[in-house]
């Protein structure tokens, strides 16, 4: 049995006849770490507030632990939730913030002292107890805001977008910690962000979100490997995946300027090639250099070839230079085709 | 530290700002205190009389009695527009046309001239035509006189004022109630705090600079009143709604003494100051 099941939730905002969500649906299994990413407005945010009762839905069910929670009230879901600005109560110092809920929910003094007091350690924040959020920076606050709640030792977390305020390194540093915490805890959590890099190296599956449907879910791996939709396909990965319209002429599928072999349906009307699925060599198609993007570790080559425009990935710096002629070898197993409606299609075995 | 580039640049800037306060505070605080000390009825020359007309106030229990009925007037007003305001603040802090008027509404009453006010509120309170006294009618009450009691005519000015200056207090808690992020009010719902419990860790603490300005500005205004008395009752009946301003105004324009109200003058800025003084006092110490 999942231990959080959403079952056909649907969505409709106040203002038009925006649909927030359309339908959605997703398990995730005890001491799972879920990622939820998209777009902005794809409804991952929607989804997750619906899971904590800050919202209601419209139709579908929430299931925790097996049991349908829609008319429970948000504080009896055993939920604990980490906002993107943090949300501490400015008022109060950081022992009385991480004792609030332990204080609503009448937990003894000393217990909940404990309680705190093991989170502080855990988060390393023992030596902020008695300062107020103000007197916090942008990380501390971030780590109070999980102490919050991990001292109630909630069934779920629930994580929206908690690192977005904060500058990349501390994202980086922060993000490890965040996920080896809550494995530690052996708790289940479901993470909200729309950064990639977030949801590749922290969740055990990624859900990835567009105009309020479930897209793919899937282990990271999966999901950049094996996209099961032309939009996921184009959203992880960075640089984006090279998308080309396609169309099948017999045992070929031409993607200008490629062609490759195909043994499968017919229906192939996308084929995507990711950066580093792209080589240069010194014959094979022509194309033109026409930006550079140099990161050191790699740089980042757009081409133009036949009309189109590629980038690829190549280790180190290029030796290239803008308005160079170059010849472009793809890896010919490595090519992902999607049909009309933008689904994976397989080539047959 | 930004340094100015010329000494007098500071100065220029102020310029402005200090000639209106030294023109329409200072100066008239000053020419009060100086006053103060003269006998003066506005035709014979003044006569210079040391402290006697501070004695006179003081002796006759003059000063003690209207500056005890002007707080007992003050503490219903403050206590009156606070809490109207911040119960309004609360049940209207919400999105839609219809609490967008109830709001302007209320406000509204805030953007009318006091004397205006006072006008309708005697029409509203005639014991003969008014609909307070048909209404009572009706219900088999005859002829109320609120105005015409002492024991009813503060309450039912402070009530006025109270009808006036609550659109203003509602405001200033809204714009307050409004600073505090949504997130925070979810997260205490997530932590388990019901509506009172809300209301009492989050957001009241979190309102408590607003309540500060709120109660300061509140005092200050319920101690100036001065258009309310002047049209619905001139200070009766029995002096019984003679508060301070309208006691300065009684004795320097009715009874022509300068002197004596000059002195009144003084005490009301030294009681008002201190009053104000305490209340951000208690109120800063309780945050």
């Amino acid at each position: 049995m999942p231990e959080v099941s959403l079952q056909g939730l649907v969505k409709k905002f106040a203002q038009g006849n925006h649909l927030a969500l359309k339908d959605v649906s997703l398990d995730v299994e005890a001491g799972e770490f879920v990622a939820l990413v998209g777009p902005s407005g794809c409804g991952k945010s929607t989804t997750l507030r619906i899971l904590a009762g800050l919202e209601e839905a419209d139709a579908g069910d929430i299931l925790l632990g097996g049991v349908r929670v829609n008319d429970v009230p948000p504080d009896q879901r055993d939920i604990a939730m980490v906002f993107q600005g943090y949300a501490l109560y400015p008022t109060m110092t950081v022992r009385e913030n991480m004792g609030f809920p332990l204080r609503m929910r009448k937990v003894k003094a000393a217990e909940a002292k404990e309680r705190i007091e093991k989170a502080a350690t855990l988060l390393k924040i023992g030596k902020l107890l008695d300062r107020r959020p103000h007197q916090l920076s942008g990380g501390e606050r971030q780590r109070v805001a999980m102490g919050r709640a991990i001292v109630r030792n909630p069934r779920v977390f629930l994580f929206d977008e908690p690192l977005s305020n904060l500058d990349a390194a501390l994202r980086t540093e922060l993000r490890v910690e965040i996920a080896e915490l809550v494995r530690k805890l052996g708790r289940t959590a479901i993470y909200v962000t729309h950064d990639q890099a977030e949801a590749m190296t922290m969740a055990d599956r990624i859900a990835v979100m567009n105009q309020g449907i479930v897209q793919s879910y899937a282990t990271p791996r999966d999901t950049y490997e094996r996209p099961a939709t032309a939009f996921v396909a184009g959203f992880l990965g960075n640089p984006r995946m090279n998308l080309l319209d396609a169309s099948v002429q017999g045992r070929m599928v031409r993607a200008s300027p490629f062609a490759f072999e195909w043994n499968g349906a017919d229906t192939v009307k996308k084929v995507g090639l990711r950066p580093e699925e792209l080589g240069l060599a010194d014959r094979g198609i022509e194309a033109k250099v026409i930006g550079l993007e140099p990161l050191g570790a790699e740089t980042h080559v757009r081409v133009e070839a036949n009309g189109q425009i590629l980038v690829l990935r190549v280790r180190g710096f290029a030796k290239h230079r803008i308005g160079d002629k170059v010849h472009l070898s793809p890896a010919p197993a490595h090519f992902h085709a999607f049909d009309e409606n933008g689904d994976r299609v397989e080539e047959r075995a | 530290m930004m340094r100015p580039r010329k000494w007098s640049d500071p100065g220029w800037m102020l310029a402005p700002t200090t000639i209106l306060l030294i023109v329409f505070f200072i100066a008239p605080i000053g020419i009060a205190v100086y006053q103060s000390f003269f006998s003066w009825d506005l035709l014979t020359p003044p006569k210079a009389v040391g402290g006697a007309n501070y004695l006179a106030i003081f002796k006759s229990g003059e000063l003690l009695r209207v500056t005890g009925r002007t707080l007992f007037f003050s503490a219903m007003v403050v206590t009156g527009a606070m809490s109207i305001g911040l119960a309004l603040a609360l049940l209207l802090n919400r999105r839609g046309l219809w609490f967008s008027f109830v709001r302007s509404a209320v406000f509204s009453a805030y953007v009318v001239s006091w004397v205006a006010v006072a006008l309708l509120w005697l029409w509203i309170l005639d014991p003969d035509r008014g609909i307070v006294a048909k209404g009572l009618h009706v219900a088999g009450v005859s002829s109320v006189k609120l105005l015409n009691h002492p024991d009813t005519v503060l309450p039912v000015l402070a009530g006025v004022t109270v009808w006036k200056i609550t659109g203003y207090a509602m405001i200033m808690f809204l714009t307050g109630l409004q600073a505090i992020p949504n997130e925070v009010i979810e997260a205490a719902r997530l932590d388990g705090a019901g509506a009172w419990s809300r209301f009492r860790f989050i957001i009241w603490p979190m309102l408590r600079p607003t309540g500060t300005f709120v109660g300061t500005t509140s005092l200050v205004i319920s101690f100036q009143a001065f258009d309310v008395v002047r049209v619905m009752t001139q200070g009766g009946p029995a002096r019984a709604s003679t508060l301070f301003v309208y006691a300065i105004y009684e004795s320097i324009f009715m009874n022509l003494r300068v002197g004596t109200a000059s002195a009144l003058t003084v005490a009301f800025f030294v009681v008002l100051l201190s009053l104000s003084w305490l209340q951000i006092r208690a109120w800063r110490q309780k945050a």
